[in-house]
């Protein structure tokens, strides 16, 4: 490699290196927001919502694709609607991180569902299986 | 009717298993390749510091292998 | 020369066992977890991974020091060496964790905390392997790098405390946590098991690149 190409590079990495740090900063220091903050900021840009699937909440029409749920961090409760599919870990309790806005009525629409999965590892026993995802499984449902 | 994603657990972990073993497995392979050939060129080296003819040396300035 | 070839090849393929072994435990042996199920496999050669990166930083780190104190250039090819490995697992840690992210949170890449400052960890690294490809002078190239790889340490802690710091969609430490793991004993066994082949494999490829940079140093100053 010659020394020139190789300078070429590290001025890129380095470049790229500072661009990162930039977007990261601005959007990692608030990652998201609990229901309780969103719901005082009264803010309807676009923003992160982290909180518990209420257990018994979720329904789903079939017709619209669409998914209603609520979501709660122990103190206040955000209803949330969405078009997007989460993964099989979407379940009652489950935590989730919602990319979207409040939108009017106090309802969040999310654009994107993330699971935001627990540190907390058990082992399968014998016979047990993992619990169902509220959603149907792709293995059941007929194309 | 909602659909989660069509791959399996299977596939993902097959898929996660084979990039991180394959790599190291590929690094491995490709290390002891330029080793070899560094050994070689530095036998090669020695040789013509030691032996009398005037032979060109095999190499002069250090290259990444 | 041969005995040590031979000694390099058998020690590999030693060391090449006990991946296997983890990994074939890590595949069928073990139980899945009772939430993930199957998915959280990829834990045993995502973490092993990631921690190897931390290793592998970490010596880069202590040999920059080193060298700087005593200009023992076997240290400053170790810092090389390590760079160079812990680059590459670190690369592995951030794919495989990529692939264990898109089935469990349902995407490949989120600028959540833990993921940037790995990101910038890994360009970090990078960085310094390029610079030492642009100071042809050993002794200079030693200083310059040593330098760096102080600095480039700073990323490190940063990127195992952002989980703790910060809010994020990566989950927090399982083992490394104040208190007891997260994690049942037999997981927690398998995962300990897969560190320890991993850290193995480290320091087989981290001798062998050792080996490489002095061959490759020993070609200019013998010359």
């Amino acid at each position: 490699m010659s020394r020139r190409v190789t300078l070429l590079g590290l001025v890129l990495t380095g470049a790229s290196l500072l661009v990162l740090v930039g977007v990261g900063l601005s959007s990692a220091v608030v990652y998201y927001r609990t229901p309780t903050e969103l719901l005082a900021a009264h803010d309807t840009g676009a923003t992160r919502l982290y909180g518990l699937v209420v257990p018994g909440s979720v329904r789903t029409d079939p017709t619209t694709h669409r998914l209603d749920f609520r979501v709660t961090d122990g103190t206040d409760t955000v209803a949330v609607e969405s078009t997007a599919l989460p993964t099989a870990l979407f379940r009652d309790g489950v935590g989730v991180v919602l990319e979207g806005r409040l939108g009017t009525g106090g309802v969040f629409v999310a654009d994107n569902i993330l699971i935001k999965h627990s540190e907390v590892y058990e082992a399968l026993k014998p016979g047990q299986t993992i619990p169902p995802g509220v959603l149907p499984s792709p293995l059941s449902v007929a194309p | 009717m909602i659909r989660q994603s069509p791959v399996t657990d299977a596939a993902f972990v097959f898929a996660g298993y084979l990039v991180v073993v394959g790599g190291v497995a590929l690094y491995a392979v490709t290390l002891r390749r330029r080793v070899a050939k560094a050994a070689a060129r530095a036998r090669a080296i020695r040789a013509y510091a030691a032996g009398p003819d005037d032979a060109e040396p095999a190499v002069t300035e250090r290259r990444a292998p | 020369m041969m005995v040590r070839q031979t000694i390099a090849s058998r020690s590999g393929r030693l060391v090449a066992a006990g991946v296997a072994l983890v990994v074939a435990s890590g595949l069928v042996l073990v139980p899945a977890d009772a939430s993930q199920g199957d998915v959280q496999r990829l834990m045993y050669v995502h973490v092993p991974a990631a921690w190897v990166g931390y290793l592998a930083f970490f010596v880069v780190f202590a040999c920059s020091a080193g060298y700087l104190w005593r200009r023992d250039p076997r240290l400053d090819r170790l810092a090389a060496a390590s760079a160079e490995v812990g680059v590459m697992f670190t690369g592995l840690a951030i794919a495989s964790g990529s692939i264990w992210g898109k089935a469990t949170w349902g995407q490949w890449w989120d600028w959540d905390p833990r993921l940037t400052t790995t990101a910038v960890m890994l360009l970090a690294y990078i960085a310094y392997l390029l610079l030492r490809q642009t100071v042809s002078e050993q002794r200079r190239r030693g200083r310059v790098a040593a330098a760096f790889g102080l600095i480039a340490f700073l990323n490190v802690p940063l990127v195992h405390f952002s989980v703790l710091w910060w809010r994020g969609l990566h989950q927090a430490p399982t083992v490394l946590r104040p208190g007891d793991p997260t994690i049942d004993h037999v997981l927690l066994a398998q995962l300990l098991a897969s560190v320890a082949a991993f850290s193995l494999a480290y320091a087989w490829l981290v001798w062998q690149r050792t080996r490489l940079e002095g061959l490759l140093d020993t070609a200019v100053t013998r010359d």
